[in-house]
Order: C-alpha cells, then structure tokens, then sequence
C-alpha cells in the first residue's frame, strides 16, 4: 500500500515536471507577428510618459575594454533624454555571450534588444523567427548617414534585421621602427612581403603574429590572400555556396599561404598560444607584421603602448595570379544590435535600436577604439589616436569590403573551415587537400 | 529493528526532498537530451524528428571516436595513475606525520585554484619559447628534447592530461584521508600490538576498510574524466586538429558553434550511458571483491 | 643486539629524513600555483605572456585590483555568491544525509535500484544540461533569482554527496542503532541524534567539495542570470574580458580575491575532517 503511495509519488512528480520542461520547447520562438500590430496601437504614444522597461543584453562591459564607457555614456544619455525608458543592462564576455543568446534564443527568453554579429552567426535567429525586421523603421536619411553596404551582412532574405555601428577592417599592422632599423623594406608588392619575412626570419625575428589555437587569427591572413587571389564576387559567391572550391584561384591562395608558413612568417610555437599571448610580441615591439582587424589599432594607441606612434597600417599586397587588389579589404560592418520579436515595447525598442548604433558608432570613434560604420566626416580627426587615423585613411578608398568567412559562414561549415585551415597552417594537410576539405561545405 | 527500518514513511520522509531535486535537475533534462538527439536540430526553431540518424553517424564519425578514445584513455589514466598516487598521500599522511594538518591543507591548494589559473600556468610550463620545461632540457643538453608540447598533434594529448590529473590528486586524497581518519583507532592499535609493519596494516587493513571511500573516488575519477571539459578548452580547445579532442570540448562545439544540438544531444546521451555503465560496473567490482574476501 | 637496534634506527630515520624530503617537495609543487596566481595579478599582459611568465612582478601592478574591484561589482557579486553556495551547501548536506541514510540502512524493495539510480546525476555532461534546465526555469518564472542557481547546484551536487555520505554510513557499525532500538528510539531520533553527528567528517568533506562546485561554476550562472542584482562572482571577474583584447591582470586579481574564501572554508573543514579522529576514538 505505502509502496505503492511511494511508486505514484514518483510518477507523478516525474509527468510533473517534464510537463514543465517541455512545454515551451515544441513552440517556435517567434510567433508574436500577430499580436505585433496590437502592441503597435497600444503604443502609438509611447513619448508621452507611458513607463518602459527595455531589457538589453551586451558585451562590453569590461572594466579595461575601451567599449564600455562608450556603450555606457550612450545608454545613459538615452535614458536622460527619455525619462520614461529604463534600459536594463546585462552585460557579458564574448564567448559566453555566445552561448548565453543562443540558450536565450532557444528558451524564447531573448532580452528586447541584443547586441550580436551579422552574417552566419544571427542566422538561425532570424530563420527561427526570432528577430523583428525593422526595413519599415529604417528612413532614406538613415541610410544616408551609414556607409555603403552597412547593411550586407544585416540582410536576410532581402530584410534588415539589425543595426550596425563599427566598421571593421582587415589591415596588416607594421612595426616601421623595427623594418628601418633592420634595414627591411616595407612590402608593396607579394615579393617585397617574402623578402621581408625571409630577412627578419633571418635576423631571429619572428616576422608575423598569429595565434595556431586561436583559429580565427590564421583565418585573417588566409581570408584576405584568399581575397587578393579571388576576387571579392567570387568568394562570396562560393561562400554562399553558388560555386565551388575547386577553382584554381582558391588553390592559388592555398599555396601563397602555404608559401608564407614555409618561408617561417609564423613563430614555431605559434600553434599552442592564444590570441592574447600571440599579440604581446607584437605590442612589445619585437614582432614586425600582424595582420587584423581595424580594432588593433586602439590597443597600437593605449596610454600605456609600447609601439606608440611606430605603427605603420599597410594593405595587404597583391598576390600573383591574383583577380584581386590591394584597395579591396576584408571585413564590413558586422557587429549588431538586434530587437527581439517577441518585444512587448516594439516602437520603443526600435527607437533606442537606432539611437544607440549611431551614437555607439560615433562614441567609439572618439574613443579610438573602432571605426564607425555611420559616416562621421565632422569628426576632428586630429583629436583622433594616429594608429586608428591611418587605419580610417587607408580605407577611405575602398573598394568594398569583403566579409570574414567565418563570420559569413555559419555553425558548422564556420567550423569545418576553420579546422582545415589549422591543418594547412600546421602542415597537416596540404594545399590540395585543404581546397578538398573547404569543398565538403557543400555536401557530397 | 527491522520494524523500525522497515518504516515506509520514514523512507519516503529521508528520501524525498532529495529525490524531487534529482528528477527535476537531472532526470528531465536526460529525457529531453534523448528527445533532442532523436531530431536534426539546430537549437532554434523546430526540429525534425530523424530516429537514430545522429547515433549512426556518431559511429562513422572519426573525430568523435577519436575523442571517445582519448575521454577514455583519460579514465584510465586517472584509475591507474592519480588514484594511486593520492591513495599513497592519504596513507602517509593519515599515519601521522608532523605537520599532518599542514601537509593536508597543502596538497589541496591546486583543487581550489580557478581552472583558468591552472591552465594559464600550465601553458607557462610548456611554451615553446620560454616555458619551464622547455628550458629545463635545453639546461641539461637535451635540446632534441625541448619542443612544441601544446600545439603539437603528437605532443599535445599528453600535455593536456597530465594537468588534469595533477589538479583532482588533492581532492581524491583528502576523500582518502577522511575515509581512513573514520576508521576507529583502534583497529591500528590492535595492528601495532601484533608488530605489524606500517605497510602492512596499510595493504591489510586499511586499504580494504577503505573500499567503500575507494569505490566513490573510482567513480568519480572515471566519470570526471569522461565529462571532462574546463581544462582541455582553455589549454587547447581540443585541438591541433582534434590531437586532444575529448567527447566534452567536441559536444559544446558541435552544439553551441557548430548549432547541431541534436547531435550534441546524441553525445551527451552517449556520455551518459558509458559513465553510467562504467560506474555501475566499479560498483559491481568492489562488491564482488569484498564478497570474495569473506 | 645494540648493533641490531642502532642500524635499524639509522634506517629508519633515513627514510623519514627522505619521506619528509618528498612530502615537502610535493608541498612545494602544490603550493606553486598559489604564488603564480598571486605574482600573476599584479602583472601586465606583457609580463605575463613571455616577458617575465613565472617570476616576481617587475612592477607591482596594485591597479589590477582597484580594476578587478571596480570594474568587476566584485563587493556585490561576492555576497550573491555567498548566499548561493550556503544555499546550496545547506540543501546538499541535509537532503543528501537523509537520502543516503534511507539508502544504506533502511530496508525497502526498489532500494539497490534507487542507489543505482542517484548515480546517473554523476553523468549528465552539464552542457547539455543547459538549455533543458533553462527551459524549465523559465516555466518556473525562476530565471533571475537565487533558485536560478541553488536548485540547479544542489541537484547536481546531491548524487556526489550521496555518494560520500553512503561510503561513510555503511562503514558505521551497526550495533549503533541496534542498541538505540532495544531503547525503544524512533527512527528519526536514532537519526537526527545518533548517525547525523557521526556524519560530521563526512559533512565537512561534502561541504568543501560543494562549496569548489558551486562557487566556481560559470556556465549555469552565464545564462541563468542576466539580472545584475543577482549575479555571481566569477561571472563577474569573467566579464572582465574585453571583446577583442583581455587585460589578463585585473583577471588574476579578481580570481585571487575569489580564491582567498575557499581557502579559508577549506582550512575550517578541513580541521573538521581532522577532528573525525576524536569521533572515531569515541565510536569505538
């Protein structure tokens, strides 16, 4: 009798609680496009002192991060100027960051607005319905006050889903203090780089910084000669899977970087650091080249920098064979602010959406910690840290940008390259192999 | 007595709170891992319901066999290695040697240092360039010796263990040290009287009063190493190219960067089974030893 | 016979001249990260990453704490830990004492099966525990609160206490609650005041292994937690990474700030477990 009570207890603490767990599971995560409109009505005078409460995740709040008094001022600024806007910050690190939105995305739990990365990795979110197309916010006049092609990685099915406000660039950052005194040339052409790397190579100075560990480091100097030897159509065309791998322009970029490895441009212990400890060499002043992002330039320009006013900011040469050029660039605006669609408070998460990319934009410019990817030609540039200036001036005439593969590509075809390309780092595949293993994106 | 022990609802009273945590913590979220791994999903939106799909291709997969065969070289390697070698710092230091509590206290500090602190010393210890180990050998004219230990595909499983084993020595001794101080003295004393040798009350007595304490530290050293995860990631993330993969870094990957949750969820169901398995089977083992003893 | 005696003794003091020699020696290895973790929150990336990786700090970079301090909400943070791991410490124990108790000593059918059953809570990788705990949370309206946190640790911890405490009750004699019986004691008497206190050096252990789980834990407290008021401190020294570069110095300080509790908890049990001797001495 007890026994039997006990067994029952169980069983039905047991039905209880998967009821609880699953419920929320079999429904999609955003299925609020219907109750939109009515949120929409209710909230038509949202100015006139109806209190709301916008829930704001985002990863810069870094005691050391050069973002987070620009995120901070900008949030603050709003809420003084909209006293009826209370925005709850949650902030993060990167990495967990990542995992934290897509659980939230996945447990329809995502906060009003999120700040999160164009291209591959908010794909899922707006192919589960998560995220609110805001084309109809969007005024002829904020395009115009963006730079061209702000929104191509923003873009989903010919919807915007997010607004951007750093521009990013990829630029080989040189230390020209350490090439004068070593009596090397700056590389204009691949050549020169070759050279350059073979004479630093030989004075015991590791030519270039990457970090093996950190696969998205290599990923900068592979994705930018895979540019130069393709061409910006044709790598996104094959990124997005519309032709193939298998061309010799890519096989061409395989082995230039192969070149590059062979000719020692890497330290030997470069597979087993970090991007952290990678960068220090170079921030030391003891490693010459490093090719990154634009946001290198702010720690080139720290109050405490060892390499202050030594930085040189370079395009990447052409590479032989190469449909390329050196006035094309790898990077883009991709750094997002994106609403959720299941936002009770749609207008005015919109609203604070714009306001906080433009001024966020702006704010980090002054900061010189990233270029803005809303046009701010009545910034007093000399005011500017000099590293970032050379930077914004360098690409004052692209061409265009190209997006990082790893950013365009998504989940597992992000992993899939970023993997093969250890292996042609460390040798562990060759060129022919690599442009293989890429071309298995596509499936058999 | 046995009324007394028979008591059902004493049993449910002793047992229940524990038990409504358990299901719910641990026991839903098993199901639903076994729902999930059922279904091609990507963690958002809806997935497709894809029967034994993902455990097939568990199987045919090489990376992932590679890192259930390194999680399980792990297992062993913290059975035959770290285990004994707490066990030998429990017997010393439970047999009283000066500055007992001290020695005790010490050999703890690396269980409670942040993994992230182990793992940056750790990779102090072997960077090429200027890592300890490095420098010890080219100081002793091994410099054929002195390599690339983290970052290398042969070097780099290797390298990777032995922190992880070194960290947990520590705990699994003070579980030891404990489980021996809980043994009345005066079993040792008798042992004394006899004329028995420190080693053999150690191998006689106390080791297989010890069975039960040994039989936990088994367990949790063979389920540790199974779900292991913190370590691997910060010193390699599991790679060069998957040289130090283990089922752990491989399933967060495949779920949280590759958006595959269902087969992530597949691993995890995988990683259950064999922890459960295995832990059943010590279990078995220590029982069956005692009761051959008597 | 002297002779006899005196070889013996030198042999003897030898090798515990070499049993001290090794026991220090791993005392010294043990203790290492310690420093380093110490030497490493007063340095600069520079420093740490090649410059000087193991040394004393060429210059004493105390603005690590002030930044890990500051920067880090580390005095707010602190106490939403504290009242987690108590929390969690607290249920861990008591539920996990009962249970263990009901499941080596009591007699009822299903009871091999049941301990059987506490086991598969040692398996569950946490990862992919995450998203179907989170789901659940937010069904319970418990994201963003302390429960977010307790009720998950508690699970995950109960099963390995459970484990501990059934190691140590099955070596308890029997005759303990046989002569408590013949005294007429209820069940919950020879309970609550026989097997609890004889628990003691088994509770400390639990609690210090409780404690390192769930002061430490990371990824449950990441996603469960967005809400300021309640987030923990190692959270908190995480998001001191920055989005491209990390400052590892005011990292080292926050971990060590963190760390410095643990050490005192562990000093504290630690004694307890020690003090078992006197238990033991009593039992028999």
């Amino acid at each position: 009798m007890n026994k039997m009570l006990v067994k029952r207890g169980m069983a039905f603490i047991l039905a209880g609680a998967l009821a609880v767990g699953m419920t929320a599971c079999g429904k999609p995560a955003g299925d609020n496009t219907g109750t939109a409109t009515n949120t929409n009505a209710g909230n038509t005078n949202a100015g006139a002192g109806k209190q709301v409460e916008l829930k704001f995740s985002h990863i810069w709040g870094g005691a050391t991060d050069p973002f987070m008094p620009a995120a901070k001022k900008v949030i603050d600024d709003y809420q003084k100027a909209n006293t009826n806007v209370r925005i709850t910050v949650d902030t993060n690190e990167n990495e967990a960051y990542k995992t934290k939105i897509k659980a939230m995305a996945a447990a329809n739990e995502l906060p009003d607005l999120f700040s999160t990365w164009g291209g591959g990795f908010s794909k899922p979110f707006i192919d589960s319905n998560s995220v609110l197309a805001i084309d109809d916010y969007i005024t002829a006049e904020t395009k115009g006050k963006l730079v061209n092609g702000a929104f191509n990685n923003l873009t989903y099915n010919d919807k915007i889903y997010g607004m951007p406000f750093f521009l990013a660039a990829g630029a080989l950052f040189v230390n020209t203090e350490l090439f004068d005194k070593n009596n090397v040339k700056l590389p204009a052409t691949y050549d020169e780089l070759l050279t350059a790397i073979k004479a630093f190579k030989a004075k015991g100075i590791t030519p270039m910084a990457v970090s093996g560990k950190d696969k998205w480091t290599i990923a900068m100097y592979f994705d930018v000669m895979a540019l130069r030897a393709a061409g910006p159509e044709k790598i996104v065309k094959t990124l997005t899977k519309e032709g193939s791998f298998k061309d010799p322009e890519f096989l061409n970029a395989a082995k230039r970087f192969k070149e590059l490895v062979d000719a020692g441009a890497f330290s030997k212990g470069a597979a087993g650091i970090s991007n952290d400890e990678a960068e220090v060499p170079f921030y030391d002043g003891k490693i010459p080249m490093m090719f990154k992002g634009s946001w290198a330039a702010g720690k080139a320009d720290a109050k405490d920098s060892k390499v202050a006013g030594k930085i040189g900011v370079i395009s990447f040469p052409a590479i032989p064979d190469g449909k390329g050029n050196a006035k094309q660039f790898t990077g883009g605006a991709v750094d997002a602010v994106m609403v959720s669609a299941n936002t009770k408070n749609k207008d005015e998460a919109v609203k604070f959406q714009m306001y906080f990319a433009e001024n966020f934009s702006k704010e980090s410019y002054l900061a010189g910690a990233a270029m803005p990817a809303w046009k701010a030609e009545d910034v007093d540039k000399s005011k500017l840290p000099a590293t970032l200036v050379k930077v914004v001036d360098l690409t004052k005439d692209a061409e265009g940008f190209t997006i990082w593969w790893d950013t365009l590509l998504a989940g597992k075809d992000t992993e899939t390259y970023l993997n093969a390309l250890q292996e042609l780092f460390m040798g562990a595949k060759t060129p022919e192999q690599f442009v293989d293993s890429l071309q298995s994106i596509y499936g058999k | 007595m046995d009324r007394v022990l028979n008591n059902k609802k004493a049993i449910v009273f002793f047992l229940f709170p524990a038990m409504v945590m358990f299901i719910a913590v641990i026991i839903v979220p098993i199901i639903m891992s076994l729902y999930y791994s059922m279904q091609d999903w990507s963690g958002f939106g809806k997935g497709t319901f894809i029967g034994l799909a993902n455990y097939k291709g568990l199987i045919s997969d090489p990376i992932f066999v590679k890192a259930a065969v390194n999680s399980l070289i792990l297992a062993v390697a913290s059975v035959f290695i770290q285990l004994p070698i707490s066990l030998l710092l429990a017997l010393v230091l439970a047999k009283g040697v000066k500055f007992e509590k001290s020695f005790v206290t010490v050999y703890f500090v690396p269980v409670i240092i942040s993994t992230v602190v182990i793992g940056q010393l750790w990779m102090k210890i072997y960077n090429y360039d200027y890592g300890i180990l490095n420098l010890l050998l080219r100081s002793i004219g091994l410099d054929s010796w002195a390599q690339e230990w983290l970052g290398d595909t042969k070097n780099a499983l290797g390298a990777t263990f032995i922190p992880i084993i070194w960290q947990y020595i520590g705990y699994h001794m003070l579980l030891m040290y404990a489980g021996i101080k809980s043994i009345s003295t005066d079993v040792f004393e008798a042992a004394v009287i006899d004329g028995s040798s420190w080693w053999n009350t150690s191998l006689k007595i106390t080791i297989p009063m010890l069975k039960p304490v040994l039989n936990v530290s088994v367990i949790f050293a063979v389920t540790g190493a199974l779900k292991v995860f913190d370590l691997v990631y910060v010193l390699t993330g599991g790679g060069p190219v998957h040289a130090s993969e283990v089922i752990g870094t491989y399933m967060v990957s495949t779920i949280f960067k590759g958006n595959q949750y269902g087969y992530g969820s597949a691993m995890a169901i995988f990683v259950i089974l064999e922890c459960f398995v295995l832990s059943i089977l010590v279990g078995f083992l220590f029982r069956e030893r005692e009761g051959a003893k008597r | 016979m002297s002779r006899h005696t005196t070889v013996s003794s030198s042999k003897r003091s030898i090798s515990s001249i070499l049993m001290y020699a090794a026991l220090i020696v791993v005392a010294f290895i043990q203790l290492f990260p310690l420093y380093w973790m110490f030497t490493f929150s007063l340095k600069d990336n520079s420093e740490i990453f090649g410059g000087n990786p193991l040394g004393i700090p060429t210059k004493w970079l105390w603005s690590n704490y002030s930044n890990a301090l500051l920067g880090g909400n580390v005095g707010h943070y602190f106490i939403n830990s504290v009242i987690v791991t108590a929390a969690t410490i607290l249920f861990t124990v008591i539920f996990s004492v009962m249970a263990s108790y009901a499941l080596t000593r009591m007699v009822f059918k299903i009871r091999k099966q049941m301990n059987s059953f506490f086991i598969l809570g040692l398996t569950v990788p946490l990862h992919s525990a995450l998203l179907p705990i989170f789901v659940m949370l937010r069904n319970l309206k418990m994201v963003n609160s302390y429960w977010a946190l307790i009720i998950p640790y508690s699970a995950f911890a109960i099963p390995m206490a459970i484990l501990i405490f059934s190691g140590f009750m099955t070596s308890l004699p029997r005759e303990l609650e046989e002569a408590a019986c013949i005294d007429g004691c209820s069940i919950y008497r020879i309970f609550f005041s026989i097997i609890m206190p004889l628990m003691r050096p088994a509770m400390a252990t639990v609690t210090i292994f409780t404690f390192l789980q769930a002061w430490n834990e990371l990824m449950f407290a990441v996603v469960f937690i967005s809400d300021v008021r309640f987030k923990t401190l190692t959270v908190g020294i995480q998001s001191l990474a920055g989005q491209y570069t990390t400052d590892w110095g005011p990292i080292g300080a926050g971990l060590m700030v963190a760390t410095i509790p643990t050490l005192i908890i562990y000093a504290f049990m630690s004694k307890k477990v020690q003090d078992s001797l006197v238990v033991g001495a009593v039992k028999g």
